[in-house]
């Protein structure tokens, strides 16, 4: 995932430039964004290929209202993209209520980006194997909190722990997932 | 059209209405997701997120529990979008949960198997093998010491550490629900007096059984020999050394804690399930399309439950959840399922959830009485499973008081509870 730093100037000539017809500034934004977005995506959506999905109707729109001029205030392209973003995954479950179609994974994985699906793989797998390194205890934890849902006080409660206890443990494992995971990405 | 150009929310609005009209109108759908986000846009807060509020204060956990308040929702999105580190942080979390859920069953027996009640058997053969070596020595410090008595069972604390035994049941004559105080203030008595005379040692047992020991509390010492002149010489029952219950106990609260997952339909959607799956979004009210996301994930997981594939309809239980926090269905299903693939500790925790709804509008709309006492009843089979009697006695009282199809049922667990003859504090209501 890029690191880019974003600034309101930056926006603004990225804004400005793909006002202009650059297809260059599209690429770009499509680069700088892509991978944000595809997060923010699968977290919404809780499903990897309804966020790829998601990611490109989203760069789409978002892409097609900056042709059109349609954001006036540049400094806000975040906004800008993530309210496109929400409202898109809310109709993506409204249609996919109102009609139950299955999607066609052969036009979607038209889409995907094979290096990426690589990196995310080789991810997953890692993170796998940090986590089968953990305590039962810890991967309790893990497990309570990020699959159950259940909050660090909660988590105290079922296993007999102090609710300091918890939040330590899970944050050790976590620092040390990063860190793995940093190390990764530098590659 | 043009008129409504300064207002983008009532435009989308009523371009929506004509695209659910008319499919063909792709063309004005977009232009509505165009004018939804530039509306979005122009609402968004000045209001910034620092990466040591996201990432300090478990927001990300927040965000990913669904949690979140929908404003700081955008806000975290926003700066996601923003910050590359806090992103990384949210990829970490996010990619951290996919691996969980990929072995989550492994994860989750590994973890249950080590406090289940379920590895009772294992355990009270060990200790028939531990006991049966006891026994002949036993039996003769117990002869010795109460020559008057017939050679008495094992049911006496001899100096010496050995496990606790559970008093003999009261005579069937004595009322039900009535012998189990009674059975408690007897044994209080003969304990105290062996206290008096110096001859009880205390002995620690594993938590896991009964409530007293879920407590952590150490169990009291058997009563006097001479205070069991009702056992025959030739009942000797088996002791588990590690749970205080004989073998025959522990099969029973075995059997009593097995569960019969409760029937679903699909054809009573509307209003003629045997459990109604829930009112429609307009009684919900707040974020409807979550709410119409989470019916969608609800009923895709009843399929799963329906064919008996638990694990599968826990897991879309739980991501209906997400979008239905307050439906009492998705947390009663949710915990069955949890039962039947043997998390009883999981199932307590979402069972109470939908037990806590039973004030809220969801609870009667949703379910009403019916799954008020099924999710007693439920909770105290949870509760069985997991050896917190007192707890199960409670439930069942209160599944009991609920009126409904398990009243029986349920008076009959709750009478074979008391007549087990573990040592079940009354329940405080």
């Amino acid at each position: 995932m890029s690191d880019g730093a974003f600034d309101t100037t930056s926006y603004s000539l990225l804004v400005q430039r793909i006002q202009d017809g650059d297809s260059a500034a599209e690429s770009e934004f499509v680069t700088q964004f892509r991978p944000r977005v595809l997060l923010i995506a699968s977290a919404r959506m809780r499903d990897r290929e309804a966020a790829h999905d998601l990611t490109q109707d989203v760069l789409m729109a978002v892409l097609t209202g900056l042709r059109r001029g349609q954001l006036r205030e540049a400094e806000k392209l975040p906004a800008y993209v993530q309210g496109t973003l929400k409202n898109l995954a809310n109709n993506y479950l409204r249609a996919q209520q109102r009609r139950g179609e299955c999607r066609l994974d052969v036009v979607t994985e038209a889409w995907r980006n094979p290096v990426e699906e690589r990196e995310w793989e080789e991810r997953r797998r890692l993170i796998v194997e940090e986590i089968k390194q953990c305590s039962d205890i810890d991967q309790k934890i893990l497990l309570y909190g990020m699959v159950d849902g259940h909050s660090s006080e909660e988590i105290a409660k079922k296993l007999g722990l102090s609710h300091d206890a918890v939040r330590a443990r899970k944050s050790r494992v976590i620092r040390k997932i990063t860190e793995k995971f940093s190390s990764l990405s530098q590659k | 059209m043009a008129g409504k150009e300064s207002n983008p929310g009532e435009q989308a609005d009523a371009l929506r209405e004509a695209m659910e009209k008319s499919p063909e109108l792709r063309e004005a759908m977009d232009r509505v997701k165009e004018l939804e986000a530039a509306r979005e846009a122009s609402r968004a807060p000045t209001v910034r997120l620092d990466c040591v509020t996201v990432q300090g204060d478990e927001m990300i956990e927040e965000y990913l529990r669904g949690s979140m308040l929908p404003e700081a929702q955008d806000l975290l999105e926003v700066h996601i979008l923003e910050c590359g580190e806090c992103a990384r942080e949210l990829e970490v979390r996010l990619s951290s949960r996919e691996a969980l859920r990929a072995n989550e069953a492994e994860i989750r027996s590994r973890a249950v198997h080590k406090s289940s009640f379920w590895r009772w058997p294992s355990l009270a053969l060990a200790s028939i093998v531990l006991a049966a070596a006891m026994g002949t020595t036993y039996a003769v410090f117990v002869h010795r010491i109460n020559t008057n008595v017939p050679a008495p069972v094992a049911v006496a604390t001899p100096p010496a550490p050995v496990p606790s035994v559970v008093p003999p049941k009261e005579p069937e004559e004595a009322a039900p629900v009535a012998r189990a105080p009674e059975a408690n203030r007897k044994r209080t008595e003969a304990e105290t007096k062996l206290r008096q005379s110096g001859e009880a040692t205390t002995i620690e047992t594993p938590a896991s059984t009964t409530a007293e020991m879920q407590k952590g509390e150490t169990t009291e010492p058997g009563p006097l020999p001479d205070k069991q002149p009702e056992r025959q010489a030739n009942e000797k029952p088996t002791v588990t050394a590690s749970t205080g219950l004989t073998t025959e106990q522990g099969v029973e609260l075995f059997r009593m804690g097995q569960v019969r997952p409760p029937t679903y339909s699909f054809a009573g959607q509307a209003s003629g399930a045997k459990i109604p799956i829930g009112a429609g979004p307009e009684t919900y009210g707040g974020n409807k399309s979550g709410k119409e996301g989470g019916r969608v994930l609800f009923n895709e997981a009843m399929n799963e439950y329906v064919a008996g594939r638990y694990v599968e309809a826990a897991e879309g239980l739980r991501n209906a959840r997400r979008l239905e926090p307050t439906a009492a269905d998705v947390h009663f299903y949710l915990g069955i399922c949890e039962l039947m693939s043997s998390h009883p500790e999981a199932a307590i925790a979402s069972l109470q959830e939908a037990s806590t709804l039973e004030r809220s509008a969801d609870f009667r709309n949703s379910a009403g009485p019916q799954l008020k006492q099924w999710t007693h009843y439920y909770l105290a089979k949870a509760h069985i499973q997991t050896g917190n009697l007192q707890e199960a006695e409670a439930e069942l009282t209160k599944a009991v008081a609920a009126g409904g199809p398990l009243t029986s049922e349920a008076k009959k667990l709750l009478s074979n509870l008391e007549n087990l003859g573990v040592n079940i504090q009354p329940a405080q209501h």
